[in-house]
């Protein structure tokens, strides 16, 4: 009797999965996750447009969990327009933005509706420094959010960064300069965000920021996005990841608009796009 | 040795050279004459200071009230016994069980350090000072003076003990008064004439009819907890007991007065004389044991305990008003929302500043002032308050990077126009074309302020300039334009 079992449960694995009983546990998981987007849901920040909003999951970006962002100035920009967004929705709190560097300028922040009042700024020693200080952040439920800019992340601190925003509600921006070679695996989602020559305008000057924005990574984007799906069937795309876009950041919103004026542009040749789409 | 009225003296001497008979302030060259193999070295009274300086920290093991008597040298007072500690330990002899007992552990402390103490002990500073000097000797290393008897313990002494220059002294001494209780007998009005003040200020001084007041090395603060312990401690984790102990007995304390510490200092006490601080601050006044036991776990991660902990003690150095809050059934303070999320980041700043240095969290305020890199001014965050700022104010809506370098960098710049805007510059080697240039703004040096660099004493014409792949740069030109010599260019921010 007791050999058999044994022998029964040697044998099991070998063979082939029951796909009725996978499916099943796929879509119970898949329920749990969706629970928990869910649940956030009042916390969801609209980045200004809906083509973007429906590329994730949450119809917008969850101000809950850890989100990774690479690229120079940009993304500096970029980060300080998404605070400033869950700044109007959690009306009294603060950012903790922490760095190695003593390079940020609150009064540029302030152009993409970022009040540099509700800062606090903790420039570490070193990376290990950096990631305490935003755990810490993250174990305050009263911030709006951490910045944290880091080279290098071990897996487990970005997975510790990202439990810890789960469970206090805290969003934490990971800004990576460059292109780091280790992304942070846990992150909910990854962008990378990118300088692009501006629209011309009419007289003298710059117009508003331009960037090419690029979502690499959303966690719960393959399972759950019907819109997405759906986008990338209409449009024919073979491969619908990294999803690009370019946009403009939007002072009147304060948020980002799509670029559609670009295209018009005799100039700059849309090489990095192009070969994706 | 020292210099004194033009001639090399003695200033120190140890036990062996003054068994050769060579005392303080004996010329040099006398001294050598005694026992040519001297060994001479310069005498150090800044270095002495600081050493007493330690010492007078260590023994506020003792008593919280000490400071040191900077009176140096063998030259200035008479009898060659210069500087000393002040211990006031008015309510602290019981903690040791009595005056005698104190005295004993103070003199074999000190002893057990090579360092060798003599102890008085009078109800005046002028007495002790006496007794310390002139009434102890090597096998009784300490004197006490009962209290009511100063004037028959005193009696005995030379006229030295009251901290009397060399010449008075002499000039005493030539009349005959050799011990205090010669010039106690005598008529006050004469001495005075005599000596002028001095002899009779001394005495009164000594016998508490003058008032003399020290001030102690730091104010003693007003909520401290001590711990003694009966064995040396080391584990890391006695010392968090120890520390959560004291915690508590503190925070009952502070509550008692309605107040919360702003900071507080643990002070442990090791076997081998040395001691070693931890000091934390926080933002808003507290008096939350588990608060301020996290804010001392960071900040006692690196303690050595050395050959272990005597004696710990907490002191609140310094403290405000907080008002008792009424807590809801859960213990939950009562607050509205805003106040918990403030209170939550104020213990976030804490905790953030007591590991990364107070200097390194900050809080930005603007400032008045055209210069980009003087427009904002951090403030370390546990001393800033959250106000509210005008960072768009009409004066600030000109673009500005979000990064600004903390130094200009040099930049090579091709520019067509000697006043116009570059076409090309090089950095970090490599070309970038301009596709767009804006401006120039022009910001003119601030002369009115004194505290001027070198680079911010030339007129600047800032201009944005997009590449061709559409970053964003912010760079400038120093100076006027002059045909003679070709424009610096520094490159000094980012634009997103």
């Amino acid at each position: 009797m007791q050999s058999q079992a044994v022998r029964a449960h040697q044998e099991g694995p070998r063979q082939a999965p029951n796909s009725a009983v996978l499916d099943g546990l796929k879509t119970q998981i898949r329920t749990i996750e969706r629970g928990r987007a869910a649940v956030a849901a009042e916390h969801v920040l609209s980045l200004g447009d809906e083509t973007l909003d429906r590329a994730l999951p949450w119809n917008g970006l969850p101000g809950h969990g850890l989100h990774e962002i690479s690229g120079d100035a940009a993304a500096t920009g970029f980060a300080a327009g998404l605070m400033a967004g869950f700044g109007r929705i959690r009306a009294n709190g603060t950012v903790l933005w922490c760095q190695r560097e003593r390079t940020l300028y609150p009064q540029g922040l302030a152009a993409f509706g970022f009040d540099p009042d509700r800062m606090i700024l903790a420039h570490g020693a070193n990376d290990t420094d950096i990631l305490w200080a935003l755990e810490e952040g993250l174990r305050t439920p009263s911030l709006i959010g951490v910045v944290g800019r880091i080279s290098k992340i071990p897996p487990i601190a970005a997975r510790r960064l990202q439990l810890a925003a789960e469970e206090s509600g805290v969003m934490c921006l990971l800004l990576r300069p460059g292109a780091p070679h280790a992304p942070a695996g846990a992150a909910l989602t990854r962008w990378r965000v990118t300088a692009m020559l501006g629209a011309p305008i009419d007289g003298p000057g710059f117009g508003p920021p331009s960037w090419r924005l690029e979502l690499q990574r959303c966690r719960l984007g393959e399972a759950g996005n019907d819109n997405r799906r759906a986008a990338s069937a209409t449009l024919g795309k073979t491969r619908a990841w990294p999803r690009n876009w370019e946009v403009e950041w939007c002072d009147e919103t304060g948020g980002l608009a799509l670029a559609a004026g670009l295209r018009d542009r005799p100039v700059e040749p849309r090489h990095l796009s192009d070969g994706i789409h | 040795m020292t210099q004194v009225h033009g001639g090399t003296r003695i200033a120190a001497a140890n036990p062996a050279a003054e068994a050769a008979g060579i005392v303080p302030g004996q010329p040099l060259a006398d001294a050598r004459a005694l026992y040519p193999g001297l060994a001479v070295h310069p005498a150090a009274p800044a270095e002495d200071l600081k050493a007493l300086d330690l010492l007078a920290e260590a023994c506020t093991r003792f008593t919280p009230w000490t400071a040191v008597d900077p009176v140096w040298g063998g030259c200035a007072v008479g009898g060659g016994l210069g500087a000393g500690l002040w211990l006031d330990i008015t309510g602290c002899a019981h903690l040791f069980g009595g005056e005698a007992a104190l005295l004993e552990r103070l003199t074999g402390w000190l002893g057990r350090q090579n360092i060798s103490a003599r102890a008085g002990l009078a109800d005046t500073p002028g007495a002790a000072w006496a007794l310390a000097r002139h009434a102890t000797n090597d096998s009784a290393p300490f004197t006490i003076a009962e209290s009511g008897a100063l004037r028959q313990c005193l009696a005995g002494l030379p006229v030295a003990a009251l901290r009397l220059e060399a010449s008075v002294i002499e000039g005493l001494d030539r009349l005959g008064l050799r011990r205090i209780g010669d010039l106690l007998e005598m008529p006050r009005g004469p001495l005075a004439k005599r000596f002028g003040g001095v002899v009779l200020k001394r005495l009164d001084q000594a016998l508490g009819q003058a008032d003399e007041p020290i001030s102690p090395r730091r104010p003693p603060p007003r909520h401290v907890a001590r711990l003694a312990f009966a064995e040396p401690v080391g584990r890391a984790e006695d010392i968090a007991a120890g520390l959560d102990r004291l915690l508590d007995r503190l925070c009952r304390g502070l509550e008692a007065a309605g107040e919360g510490a702003r900071q507080l200092d643990f002070t442990l006490y090791q076997a081998d004389g040395t001691t070693e601080r931890r000091t934390i601050g926080t933002s808003r006044p507290s008096r939350d044991p588990r608060h301020l036991a996290r804010l001392f776990r960071d900040k006692l991660d690196g303690a050595d305990p050395g050959f272990g902990i005597e004696i710990m003690a907490l002191a609140a150095a310094r403290t405000n008003n907080l008002d008792e809050k009424q807590t809801g059934l859960t213990g939950w303070a009562l607050e509205p929302a805003k106040d918990v999320n403030r209170a939550d980041t104020a213990r976030l700043v804490d905790r953030l500043s007591g590991k990364l240095g107070a200097r390194n969290v900050t809080r930005v305020r603007p400032v008045e002032s055209h210069l980009p890199e003087r427009a904002g001014r951090a403030q370390s965050a546990i001393d800033a308050s959250d106000t509210a700022n005008d960072w768009k104010g009409p004066g600030r809506r000109l673009p500005r990077p979000v990064e600004l370098l903390p130094q200009p960098l040099p930049i090579d710049v091709m520019a067509p126009v000697p006043d116009g805007p570059p076409v090309m510059f090089r950095w970090r080697r490599r070309q970038h074309r301009v596709a767009r240039a804006e401006g120039p703004e022009r910001i003119a040096p601030e002369w009115w302020r004194a505290e001027d660099t070198p680079l911010s004493r030339h007129v600047r014409d800032y201009y944005r300039l997009e590449d061709e792949g559409g970053k964003r740069y912010w760079v400038y030109r120093e100076g006027l334009y002059r045909p003679d010599r070709p424009p610096a260019w520094y490159l000094h921010g980012f634009f997103a």
